[in-house]
């Protein structure tokens, strides 16, 4: 059986759906911090997350059997091999999954710019473009959560990719290392956000995810 | 009754995010047409505000299948139409799927930098400049170890192929005149593999369509 070694920062970022996959799909796995910039040349394309993947082996130090970077890359990766897409023969209901992942992606990256920028000029600027982004995604994707029945899933009734995603993204978004401005935090509150944050108190009610609710 | 499929492409008349989208309508040789909508008049109406946006008409299908997102749309068709080297080996698509977010992250700092606040462009032209650094030594090292034939698996063209023609085609055409420093990186001295691949593949009939349109295309602002 295979085992897993994510590394990245010891922060919730950008490895954070990934990690969320792992967990709830009760894998072998853990986490490594690599030293930074002193490791970032030996990753590809010196960035992380990287994923590695280990045949049924205890040492650590064995070569990992695969090696995958890009933070996109590793979660479709770990969502097709343990089965977290919702329906993945069918096409165009993967397609509508990669669609609505992109949409939480687009928001991370928001957030990440705004923690990254140089001054409070560019700050504000990507904080109007989080809020602007935000209004459409939340629409868009509560109604894609009432179509479903409102049951905490974006598809379904159990726990699939774009449910663990949003919940990571939320978890992200709430956390002290992105210090969010908390206008920003409100947007996804239950009183703003009531069907996203039944995807997140579905998705934390499971037993593997306790230290998320701590 | 045959089943007829056609696409609609909505986008605005430039050539910036959804160049490898018409690259690969035009590759795969699909009736397709660009819709361009009254914008900002027509954002609410599209699925998060966003452009671009695939409409497919199937006749073997009740309703078109409307599917937003660049990302997700390039995902899909080359699914769909078989681009994908390998598709049954898992590490492979994993593989091709992490030098594609390559791109992507190159085409988005890029983008950044045109449309950041000044003040902050040169923070971001920085970051680019590291960034494709990295991305460019990894790109050029997986064209060489596949034969420097111009293909990044095997020796067809895929889907990997398509994005990095409309990528760097597009940056060329793009950011000679917005921010020429950004071409860089990608040009023939810093990445001779990639540049020797773009002209292998732009030689390729099944490509002229689509080199033709992106040379009548305007620039993004």
């Amino acid at each position: 059986m295979a085992r897993y070694i994510l590394r990245y920062f010891p922060v919730a970022a950008r490895a954070e759906t990934s990690k969320v996959i792992l967990s709830l799909s009760g894998a072998n796995w853990k986490n490594k911090y690599s030293a930074w910039p002193e490791d970032k040349d030996a990753q590809p394309a010196g960035k992380l997350p990287v994923l590695m993947e280990y045949s049924d082996t205890d040492n650590d130090n064995d070569t990992p059997s695969f090696v995958l970077g890009e933070s996109s890359a590793i979660e479709q990766y770990l969502a097709t091999k343990l089965n977290f897409y919702f329906q993945p023969d069918d096409l165009k209901v993967v397609a509508r999954q990669n669609e609505l992942r992109s949409h939480i992606r687009d928001l991370f990256e928001t957030v990440s710019l705004i923690k990254l920028a140089p001054d409070s000029e560019t700050k504000q600027a990507f904080e109007t473009t989080f809020k602007n982004i935000a209004a459409y995604i939340i629409k868009s994707h509560s109604k894609a959560l009432k179509d479903n029945g409102s049951n905490g899933h974006y598809f379904g009734s159990s726990i699939t990719y774009i449910d663990v995603a949003l919940f990571a993204n939320i978890y992200v978004f709430r956390s002290k290392f992105f210090d969010l401005n908390p206008e920003l935090v409100d947007l996804f509150s239950v009183k703003n956000a009531p069907e996203i944050n039944k995807v997140y108190e579905a998705v934390l009610a499971n037993a593997s995810l306790a230290s998320y609710a701590a | 009754m045959t089943n007829t499929t056609t696409f609609t492409l909505r986008y605005f008349p430039v050539a910036a995010r959804a160049e490898t989208c018409k690259a690969l309508l035009f590759f795969i040789g699909a009736e397709w047409v660009l819709e361009v909508p009254e914008w900002p008049q027509e954002k609410g109406a599209q699925r998060v505000g966003k452009l671009p946006v695939l409409i497919e008409h199937s006749t073997s299908d009740a309703e078109p299948f409307v599917l937003g997102d660049s990302r997700a749309i390039e995902e899909y068709l080359a699914t769909k139409y078989n681009l994908y080297y390998q598709p049954d080996d898992a590490q492979l698509m994993a593989r091709q799927r992490e030098l594609r977010a390559h791109m992507h992250d190159i085409y988005e700092l890029s983008a950044l930098i045109i449309h950041a606040p000044e003040l902050a462009r040169p923070f971001f032209i920085s970051k680019y400049l590291a960034l494709a650094r990295c991305v460019v030594d990894t790109h050029e090292k997986v064209l060489r170890e596949n034969g420097s034939n111009g293909h990044y698996f095997g020796n067809t063209t895929t889907f990997l192929d398509i994005a990095a023609l409309a990528g760097l085609l597009t940056f060329r055409k793009t950011f000679v005149h917005l921010v020429p420093e950004l071409l860089t990186p990608l040009d023939k001295t810093n990445a001779p593999e990639i540049n020797n691949a773009v002209e292998i593949l732009s030689k390729d009939p099944a490509f002229a369509s689509y080199i033709s349109a992106l040379e009548t295309c305007s620039n993004a602002e």
